[in-house]
């Protein structure tokens, strides 16, 4: 039997292997505990990476990185700067992004996007076509459109989508949608050019978080199912 | 107007990927902050389109490798006082904090750079490998070699079999 190298083994665990490959990696494994162990003890060792560096990427945005980002559009201006507990960097952030609909919305329940403890995430009817709606079975008129629905290399849900306000990436966090691209919807297409699934920018983050492949039909559901546990 | 905004989005990987390439949070933040005022000066030079995030990522550590040089050639200036004082050398001092004290950032701070970097892009923050090797502008070959290597070594310094 061809013995697997370290890094080939490791790209296989890293999801980054073509099927052939994978298939005689999968194989080995089968057959040899001690290849299994290495495995596992990688496996084990990226998840204790991504364990103690998560936090960070789940604290709220510290202020100063707020307002290096928003200080050069001078935006710091009327309702916001007088309601300093009501202000959030990534609000105004959101706002510059996306025009004004977000700055007057955000805060407000028909907004898409809400700030949750600092993180930008789905709120209402985009909440709801994330939690519910199947790209395999969704009506062409619909507000939202959900492109790929796959696992990211963590392991979390995320779908790619594109609607009226926004556009973009979000993974499931606990019981949110957190948003990991957002570009302009096609409202704003006047302005920006227009955002899709189809957008290279959405593809290219898809393509980054992606473990493997996107989920099919039946695997969509299976997530739907499962509440995308 | 939508860079701040697409920038800001991308703040909690930056600063994740920072405290990885660092020897603790606060050090990472000092560099997300730097990495962020560069691309704020040097904006023109992003071209739409094309990955921001990748782009982010490559003047952070670009930022990382050179703040290491210098912090070595002060090591070196200053090493015969340090050694005289006994406080050892300037990084065993700043492990502090959450990230610092972990057994996974004591060992990541061990690694040599290059392993560090390619750890902290495909482990932590899961890029491709395809991707990662684009953003330290490395053959793949070279990639794959550093994260044996790395990863090797990590688990021989955590010092555990499973």
């Amino acid at each position: 039997m061809t013995a697997i190298s370290e890094e080939m083994l490791l790209a296989y665990a890293d999801g980054e292997l073509d099927e052939v490959s994978r298939r005689r990696v999968e194989a080995s494994l089968a057959r040899d505990q001690a290849l299994a162990a290495r495995l596992a003890a990688h496996r084990s060792l990226t998840a204790k990476l991504v364990e103690s560096y998560a936090p960070l990427a789940e604290a709220p945005v510290p202020d100063r990185f707020a307002a290096l980002l928003t200080q050069p559009q001078k935006i710091a201006s009327k309702p916001f700067a007088r309601r300093p507990f009501a202000w959030s960097g990534l609000a105004i952030a959101a706002s510059l992004a996306f025009g004004v609909f977000v700055g007057q919305e955000l805060g407000n329940k028909a907004a898409p996007l809400s700030v949750q403890r600092g993180q930008l995430v789905a709120q209402g009817a985009l909440k709801e076509a994330l939690d519910t709606q199947l790209a395999s079975n969704q009506p062409t008129d619909a507000a939202t459109r959900i492109g790929l629905t796959f696992r990211a290399k963590d392991g979390r849900w995320c779908r790619s989508f594109d609607g009226r306000d926004v556009a973009g990436v979000a993974c499931r966090a606990g019981t949110d949608w957190r948003l990991e691209q957002v570009l302009p919807g096609r409202v704003s297409q006047a302005e920006f050019r227009q955002a899709s699934s189809e957008d290279e920018r959405i593809s290219a983050t898809v393509e980054a978080l992606m473990a493997d492949q996107p989920a099919d039909a039946r695997a969509e559901k299976m997530g739907l199912d499962d509440d995308w546990k | 107007m939508a860079f701040e905004g697409e920038l800001l989005a991308l703040v909690p990987r930056l600063r994740r990927f920072a405290a990885s390439l660092s020897r603790n949070s606060a050090d990472g933040d000092d560099l997300c902050q730097a990495a962020l005022e560069r691309a704020l000066k040097s904006r023109e030079q992003w071209q739409e389109g094309t990955r921001l995030d990748s782009w982010m990522y490559r003047i952070m550590r670009n930022l990382w490798i050179d703040e290491a040089r210098a912090r070595r050639r002060a090591a070196q200036t200053f090493a015969p006082e340090e050694a005289g004082t006994g406080i050892g050398h300037a990084g065993d001092r700043d492990i502090e904090d959450a990230i610092g004290v972990s057994d996974v950032g004591r060992a990541m701070a061990r690694l040599p750079a290059e392993q560090r970097e390619v750890i902290a892009l495909v482990l932590v923050e899961g890029l491709a490998y395809k991707e990662a090797a684009a953003v330290l502008d490395i053959p793949m070959g070279t990639l794959t070699s550093r994260l044996v290597r790395g990863r090797t070594a990590l688990l021989e310094l955590m010092g555990e079999a499973a």
